[in-house]
């Protein structure tokens, strides 16, 4: 057994999760809301061990290096970071449905990484810049905020669902997702953190690019695009804590923000070239 | 009528829809500069874009935007808009700071969105000390107030620093954005050092101007690993010398991501490799009819060697990574030994009879059998140049403040909240009328639970009594 092998059985548990929280939605019962919770605590367990085992594995090697390296391994650690913080929001504001918005994420975040021909699932030694330890504070704290905002993303998508429900007053899955409050208060407070912690995340890239190149901020587009999102979470923060800005208005301003995390993670490797070229 | 525009021009720069106007600008307009490649030379644009295109980036200066007027302009008006707005809300917030502790009035309790009431039938001494210490587990300690009737009053507060938040947080931007301005007071530039070399000039990054340090660096070696068996590089590695006045100050071995600090500039690994000029190349020269009988020369670049009957070998051009550019001239597509190359010529009593390339990696490349002797690149012995970063940036450290205080004022402002509790009791006919009122500038919401334990724990405390 393997870390590939945790790693697949983790896939399959969210893809199960994800199938559990549609049918949750529709036909909520006690039952079913224990064995979703089951499947996702076990998919959390074998992700937790397949990339502990991959960090094992790369000691074994010889390298020795935190799976943050390349783009297989920030996906599974992305993912990661994200299903845990969905986790702890679940345990704290019992918002449990939010899986259907993450779990789909996640999922096929997991299946591109095992499943793209560009991407190469082997452990490889670290290249001379990121032979720092300011990758894994720099990484991390990015990744955990990523992870809230897709948090909020979730949330904001039921909350505009929730709000259409509400209008027409109909009797069906509406009624399921959490109250417009509760999400209206998940939204804020998911924000909030990542919002922190993408700061944090951008001011430890720009210590870390100042030891190592000898410059903190150069324009490059992975830096500009996650200024950029920051600058959209900014918006949202001001639109809502100084105009108080409430609702609808607010949930659709963090959908765009996730789209500007979204291309910060993937579009700018994919789509522009610049310094940062390793994930 | 003049003050009046003063006042208009305030609130304009004030106001928070200002502020969201001009996020929204600097994010959308950022996102050229990402697609839009930067600082290129102008016929890279020209092979990409057409000149219309070409007209409408060279205006805006799009094609070095983070540097534009109108982006420099707007960084400024977001700058002038924080200050203002730090500046509104200075007074406010000192008279705040300024009541250290006192309680406030009753009119201002009057509006405390928590209120709750309840009932003790028998008070002594005792209550009031119940209640302190049950307001003090969450709270600070508590100003009482007592008066003769039995009547008394308690105020606690927590967090009234998180009211710092909003400053804490906006001149942390400030400081950052003038710490990237004092940062223009310094350099950035590139120095390119041979192996064995040292030298104090460094040419500066954009404009190619040179300047010369009060001190220079010598390379004294440079190396430069891979992890076995793969390409993948492992370690770059210079080892430096700082010369001042003659004198060795000190030495130290960089690699990416470990710099040398010497006078406040630093001086980073940046790249590498072989050079070209100088070097000697080991050749293998054998007759066409008996290719077995190598005989092996080592010719500095540039020289020749003597073989036998008159005939000679000059090595004419060495490349590191041989590739054929535009209308297939030779170059070198990196500076790193990928695909070395010689150019040599075979003289004839002084007269060139013909040349070629012979390739390390290529022994049995075409041409090596044509002609009257076969020629192998056996090896090559030549210097390594290391590329170091060199900057100086005065500015750095204010960015670093600020960047600290962005980070606190943040967390101060999510996470910590100015609560304020007030309890008053009044003696009734059979014991105390007591009125808790509660109040936090933000998430009341998750303060309402706390109040609720407060509240149960006093009303507890009193009947204990």
């Amino acid at each position: 057994m393997n870390s590939s092998f945790f790693l697949g059985i983790t896939t399959i548990a969210y893809l199960l999760a994800m199938a559990l929280s549609f049918y949750y939605l529709f036909f909520r019962n006690k039952k079913l809301g224990f064995i979703l919770q089951f499947v996702v605590i076990a998919g959390l367990v074998a992700h937790t061990a397949g990339l502990g085992l991959r960090w094992y594995e790369s000691y074994e090697l010889g390298f020795g290096h935190i799976p943050l390296s390349n783009m297989y391994e920030t996906l599974m650690s992305m993912s990661w970071c994200t299903v845990l913080v969905y986790f702890i929001m679940e345990k704290k504001y019992k918002t449990d449905i939010l899986g259907v918005f993450i779990f789909p994420l996640v999922s096929l975040a997991m299946a591109f990484a095992s499943l793209s021909p560009n991407i190469q699932d082997e452990i490889e030694p670290l290249i001379p810049a990121l032979q720092s330890n300011w990758l894994t504070y720099h990484v991390l704290t990015c990744f955990i905020a990523y992870a809230a905002f897709a948090i909020s993303f979730g949330s904001s998508i039921a909350f505009l669902m929730k709000n259409k429900k509400s209008k027409q007053a109909s009797q069906d899955s509406g009624g399921v997702l959490p109250s417009t409050d509760v999400l209206d208060e998940v939204i804020y407070k998911a924000n909030a953190v990542g919002f922190l912690l993408l700061g944090v995340g951008i001011i430890t890239g720009a210590v870390w690019a100042n030891y190592a190149w000898g410059s903190y901020w150069s324009w490059d587009p992975k830096e500009t695009w996650s200024l950029i999102t920051w600058l959209i979470y900014a918006v949202f923060l001001h639109a809502r804590i100084t105009r108080g800005w409430r609702g609808t208005k607010t949930a659709v301003l963090s959908i765009i923000g996730f789209c500007g995390v979204l291309f910060t993670f993937l579009g700018v490797n994919y789509l522009l070239s610049g310094l940062h070229s390793y994930a | 009528m003049k003050n009046s525009f003063f006042k208009e021009l305030f609130s304009f720069l004030t106001s928070l829809k200002l502020t969201i106007v001009i996020l929204i600008i600097i994010a959308t307009t950022s996102i050229f500069g990402t697609i839009i490649p930067q600082n290129e030379a102008p016929h890279f644009y020209h092979k990409f874009y057409s000149p219309t295109i070409y007209t409408i980036i060279k205006t805006l200066k799009l094609d070095d935007m983070y540097h534009a007027w109108w982006f420099v302009a707007t960084l400024s008006l977001f700058t002038l808009n924080l200050a203002c707005c730090t500046c509104k809300r200075l007074p406010g917030f000192l008279r705040l700071m300024m009541q250290k502790e006192k309680q406030p009035d009753e009119k201002a309790i009057e509006v405390f969105p928590l209120k709750k009431t309840f009932h003790i039938k028998k008070s002594d001494d005792n209550t009031s000390k119940a209640f302190i210490s049950g307001v003090q587990k969450n709270m600070s300690a508590p100003v009482v107030q007592q008066s003769e009737s039995g009547a008394f009053s308690l105020f606690a507060e927590k967090g009234r620093y998180s009211r710092l938040s909003f400053y804490i947080t906006h001149i942390g931007i400030i400081l950052i954005i003038v710490g990237g301005i004092l940062g223009n007071l310094g350099f950035q530039g590139f120095m390119k050092l041979v192996e064995g070399e040292a030298s104090d000039k460094v040419v500066l990054r954009g404009s190619g101007e040179h300047i010369k340090l009060d001190f220079s660096i010598r390379c004294n070696d440079f190396e430069a690993t891979y992890y076995q068996g793969s390409q993948r590089p492992k370690d770059y590695k210079s080892s430096l010398t700082v010369i001042e006045g003659g004198q060795e100050v000190l030495t130290k071995v960089i690699e990416v991501n470990d710099p040398l600090q010497y006078k406040g500039i630093y001086i980073y690994q940046s790249s590498y490799g072989t050079a070209t000029g100088a070097g000697d190349v080991l050749l293998g020269v054998a007759p066409q009819s008996e290719p077995q009988k190598v005989t092996k020369y080592r010719i500095k670049i540039g020289e020749q060697a003597e073989l036998e009957n008159g005939y000679a070998v000059k090595i004419q051009r060495f490349v590191p990574d041989f590739t054929l550019g535009q209308n297939n001239q030779v170059i070198s597509r990196s500076e790193q030994l990928r695909n070395p190359a010689v150019q040599i010529a075979l003289l004839l009593d002084g007269n060139k009879l013909y040349e070629k390339w012979v390739f390390a990696n290529f022994p049995d490349f075409h041409g090596a059998k044509e002609g009257a002797y076969r020629f192998t690149f056996e090896a090559f012995f030549g210097k390594e140049y290391t590329g170091l970063q060199l900057t100086r940036d005065p500015g750095v450290w204010v960015v670093w403040v600020g960047c600290f205080m962005l980070t606190l004022g943040c967390y101060l402002m999510f996470f910590m909240s100015h609560r304020r509790l007030w309890v008053k009791a009044e003696p009734e006919q059979d014991g105390l009328f007591v009125t808790v009122a509660g109040s936090a500038d933000k998430h009341l919401q998750s303060f309402k639970g706390v109040f609720e334990n407060i509240f149960q724990e006093l009303k507890q405390a009193g009947k204990d009594k």
